[in-house]
């Protein structure tokens, strides 16, 4: 009985509580609305003269630490909340190739306090090969940062010297080439190169970008399909390029051919953007963009970009919506043509 | 500058104090449940932007290191592993420390992680070249054998026979819920976007672990609860009796570097090897998991182990083994610097402090522990009525911040549920985390060792033992296979 | 003994049972993917059959041990009513954030065990002390992970 009782007043208080901190929180979340913004909040909102920002931003990645997406974010963080005087933080919310983390950009509220960093094409990628909950505009693509060309990569000792000595090889034993991967770019990659070269290859999927460099530099796959981020320390280990599928020859690795040189028509490359949800209020996507802009010109940020090994290229917000838009025609029909690929 | 002066550059006191604050925050982030090395280092990271290189890459270190030991101070004071690689420090330690000998558990803990960090970065000084091509050697069949051999030891772990495999079982499956690695289609995702990314290691072992040993301690009577009885012990018996076990030890941090030279097999799996492998050598076994110091040395000196060899791949291929490595990659492409066997050429002043460093930071950890201990074991002294409930929110936070998932929370609750049921019933949970480690290594690697095969038109007997590392890495199996059959019949 | 033979058979059948209907579930995979799942749901269902026919030979023969010791009282106590703590706390992390959240979870927590531990009413001087020890952790959580280190938290969707 006295348990009975006991279990009623602990549930009594459960209710009790729950109510309390609701009401205590409204009154708190008014009260700081008010101290922060003033009454006049609507107001403000028809004068367009919205503050901002007047707190702290975050911006999501939807990679783990430590990666080349990752590495993009936390300089731009850096750069950016120096030119808005606001701290910036980036918060890593991986998984399932970047889908948690992108959707999750996509649900967050259209405030300016919540920004993403992401390697474009992934979001396209994953929205034409599984059921995703964001599309390619949920997003206001604010800027452009970088453009790093995927490539195909030997390890030490291959028989692979050039373009040639593959697809020679490849004709005469369809299938035979192994080429590893970590990531649906990169699969993506292999398959158009080998629709491309005319050869049958079999792709072989790593959970990683380690695993991936492990198994190349240890010979178990013939070749790699990565992006030309790893170029420096595969040929530090003996390895070498076969190609890159760039438009043209990359200002960093000057010695390395493109597809197109080769005389394949192959462009495919990462880029990192940053974006807010879609429905940014004019006046706060004014202010991003213009500090975009500022920081984005600024040759200490390319700097800072060529020192990790990224290839910067800056495109402002109109030139970046422009360049997707061109390059979502292109890539749309090499997804369709492999969709069974992604989808087994 | 030659490697004397590096060294002399790196006993200057701002590195030391860098070294110093690294491994105390390791410390602190391991000790707490759900927070561990990798998060306190990417927490760090944007410090170590303007910070030179090398202290920042040592801060980082630091905390590595320090992060290895801290999980286990909780482990063996409340029987909550701050950390994944503390779980068998807590089965070791908490029975310690319930029979009044929490110091010696911790001092024996503090001392065997030195020894171990020790070998592991002497190691890594040493051998880094060699090693690192040894590791370029285990492709998908070699790794495929490792995670047998690993799936294997949890058989010399205690508990009703058909109670583990169902354990191992449960894990493996928690394993395959998400998309698949290989090719791409949903499991057991129940439509659920979440799912899909599928069930990590820490929420599992927060849930088990942690919140299933915070319930039943919610429900025990005061009287229930032990009472802190402090049994002094010199700090120098136990370094005596750790350094007479000398075979252990080296065994232990043998089995430690092994496994953390192989890209994305993680510590946890050295841990739990190098823990079975002393049960089954030991001459005490039917001590184990009621308190036995063995165990605590081969667990401790395992994984601290791992943080220098986890680091040979890095450097001298620029091949990041683990989530940890990769932050750490992270922070040197940063400051544009190139990983790879150019690294010591090319800037020589950064790998060699950090090199040399990494040796302090085992130091530092040493001092911290054995000078900390003393106020650690005060948590002993703290009422159950405060600490399950501090335990308990720490715990939500940090299934929260491995992935910033609310879901994970989720997760870690549901599992702390049935945690607490299974330790009821007498399952064994420690096979549980073994199985969801190993799942994706035995599942990936066999797919990938199909796929080869097929590519080079081999059958896949034929291109899995096609070199002799593997052929001995299957014997190596078996054999283990035969020993641990041997040793469950004579104990039943 | 009857108590034994029921958990450890009762197990066997719930494996028995849960690898079946998982096993459903892989029908619609590739075979490719469905081939691990599969071969550890043959495993779970095989050892729950082995766990019931090994628990009837060992008492047939006398020598079943009882090493399961749970009981209706403790698996309401000890697991239920804990359980279900958290899960309405993870409710209200969705709703309020996590800092709302903690603070009453310590408090119930707090008083629950106080309860338990010592079987006394929860009087005035034992609701204050809960408010002050949440009040407390709370504080000291929100200057180490927002203020110091500038983790997030969960937000909630109350605030949004």
């Amino acid at each position: 009985m006295k348990r009975i009782v006991f279990l009623l007043v602990l549930a009594l208080m459960l209710v009790v509580v729950a109510a309390c901190g609701s009401d205590t929180n409204q009154e708190a979340s008014g009260n700081a609305d008010e101290n922060q913004q003033g009454s006049n909040v609507e107001e403000n909102n028809q004068d367009s003269t919205v503050e901002y920002p007047t707190k702290n931003i975050q911006i999501i990645v939807p990679y783990s630490a430590g990666g080349g997406g990752d590495t993009v974010a936390r300089i731009l963080a850096d750069a950016l909340s120096e030119e808005l005087g606001k701290q910036i933080n980036v918060i890593n919310r991986e998984g399932a190739g970047g889908e948690i983390g992108i959707a999750e950009m996509a649900r967050s509220e259209a405030d300016g306090y919540t920004l993403g960093v992401f390697g474009y094409p992934d979001n396209f990628v994953l929205e034409n090969t599984r059921d995703t909950d964001f599309s390619f505009d949920s997003f206001e693509y604010l800027a452009a940062f970088d453009d790093m060309p995927m490539g195909i990569f030997a390890g030490p000792g291959s028989d692979f010297e050039t373009i040639e000595d593959l697809i020679e090889f490849g004709e005469a034993n369809p299938g035979s080439i192994t080429l590893g991967e970590s990531g649906a770019l990169g699969l993506l990659h292999i398959l158009a190169f080998s629709d491309i070269i005319g050869v049958q290859t079999t792709p072989v999927t790593f959970s990683g970008g380690g695993e991936l460099m492990n198994s190349l530099l240890g010979n178990h796959v013939d070749l790699a399909s990565t992006s030309s981020m790893s170029h420096d320390s595969i040929v530090d280990a003996g390895g070498h390029p076969i190609g890159f599928a760039a438009p043209e020859r990359m200002a960093m690795f000057p010695d390395v051919p493109t597809f197109k040189e080769l005389g394949f028509d192959l462009e495919m490359g990462v880029s990192r953007v940053l974006v807010a949800p879609t429905g940014l209020p004019e006046e706060v996507k004014e202010v991003l963009t213009t500090a975009l802009d500022n920081i984005g010109n600024d040759p200490a940020l390319k700097e800072r970009f060529e020192a990790a090994a990224l290839p910067y290229r800056y495109l402002g917000n109109e030139d970046v919506t422009e360049f997707l838009n061109r390059s979502n025609s292109v890539l749309e029909p090499v997804i369709q043509q492999n969709i069974d690929r992604f989808k087994n | 500058m030659d490697a004397f002066q590096i060294f002399l550059n790196t006993l200057s006191p701002s590195v030391l104090i860098i070294i110093f604050i690294g491994v105390l925050i390791g410390i602190i982030v391991g000790a707490i449940p759900g927070l561990n090395g990798a998060i306190g280092i990417s927490l760090l990271l944007p410090m170590t932007f303007a910070l030179e290189p090398q202290i920042g890459l040592l801060l980082l270190g630091g905390i590595y290191m320090g992060g290895m030991y801290g999980g286990s101070i909780t482990a063996i004071l409340l029987n909550v592993p701050g950390d994944v690689v503390a779980a068998p420090a807590a089965m070791e330690g908490y029975p310690l420390t319930k029979q009044g000998r929490a110091k010696e558990a911790l001092y024996y803990s503090i001392f065997s992680s030195m020894f171990g960090g020790f070998i592991g970065v002497i190691i890594l000084i040493l051998f880094t070249p060699p090693l690192a091509s040894f590791a370029l050697k285990f492709g998908p069949a070699e790794m495929f054998f490792i995670a047998l051999s690993g799936l294997v030891i949890i058989g010399a772990l205690g508990g009703n026979l058909y109670k583990s495999a169902f354990a191992v079982l449960f894990g493996l499956f928690i394993s395959t819920i998400g998309v698949d690695l290989i090719a791409g289609s949903e499991r057991f995702t129940m439509g659920s976007a979440d799912l899909r990314s599928g069930i990590s290691v820490v929420p599992v072992v927060l849930g088990l672990f942690c919140l299933a040993e915070m319930f039943l301690n919610i429900g025990k009577k005061s009287n229930e609860v032990t009472t802190y009885k402090d049994q002094s012990i010199k700090r120098m018996t136990v370094i005596k009796d750790i350094v007479r076990q000398k075979f252990l030890v080296l065994k232990s941090s043998f089995i430690g570097t092994c496994i953390g030279l192989l890209p994305g097999v993680g510590t946890t799996l050295a841990v739990f090897m190098s823990y079975g492998e002393a049960k089954r050598v030991s001459k005490k076994r039917d001590q184990f998991e009621k308190g036995n110091t063995e165990g605590i040395i081969a667990a401790e000196s395992a994984n601290n182990a791992t943080v220098g060899s986890s680091m040979v791949p890095l450097l001298a291929l620029g091949v990041p083994g683990s989530p940890t490595t990769a932050i750490i990659a992270g922070a040197l492409i940063i400051h544009g610097i190139i990983l790879g066997p150019s690294l010591f050429v090319q800037r020589p002043d950064v790998a060699y402090t950090f090199l040399y460093g990494m040796l302090l930071t085992v130091v530092a950890m040493a001092i911290i522990g054995a000078v900390g201990i003393k106020y650690f074991s005060y948590i002993l002294k703290v009422k159950m009525e405060y600490i399950v409930p501090t335990v308990l929110v720490f715990a939500l936070f940090g299934a929260y911040s491995l992935r910033n998932s609310i879901f994970d929370v989720f997760i870690a609750i549901v599992l702390g549920i049935v945690g607490a049921i299974f330790k009821k019933i007498a399952v064994p949970l420690a096979p549980i985390i073994i199985g969801v480690v190993l799942g994706p290594l035995i599942e990936t690697n066999l797919a990938r060792s199909m796929v080869i095969a097929e590519a080079r038109q081999l059958s896949l007997p034929h291109y899995m033992l096609s070199n002799p590392l593997a052929i001995f890495l299957l014997v190596m199996v078996a054999v283990l296979f035969v020993v641990v059959i041997k040793m469950r019949t004579k104990t039943e | 003994m009857v108590i034994i033979i029921l958990t450890n058979i009762i197990m066997g059948v719930v494996l028995i049972l849960f690898s079946i209907l998982a096993y459903t579930q892989t029908g619609d995979m590739p075979s490719q993917s469905a081939m691990f799942p599969r071969i550890v749901l043959y495993g779970i269902g095989i050892t729950g059959l082995l766990m019931i026919v090994d628990t009837l030979i060992k008492v047939k023969r006398g020598k079943a041990t009882n090493d399961s010791s749970l009981t209706l009282n403790s698996f309401i106590f000890q697991i239920l009513i804990p359980g279900a703590f958290l899960l309405i706390t993870y409710q209200l992390l969705t709703i309020f954030g996590f800092y709302i959240s903690a603070f009453f979870l310590i408090m119930v927590v707090f008083f629950y065990q106080t309860y338990r531990a010592n079987n006394i009413k929860i009087t005035g001087k034992h609701f204050l002390k809960g408010l002050i020890v949440a009040v407390l952790i709370t504080a000291i959580m929100y200057i180490i992970f927002t203020l110091l280190l500038g983790l997030p938290v969960p937000s909630g969707s109350f605030f949004r």
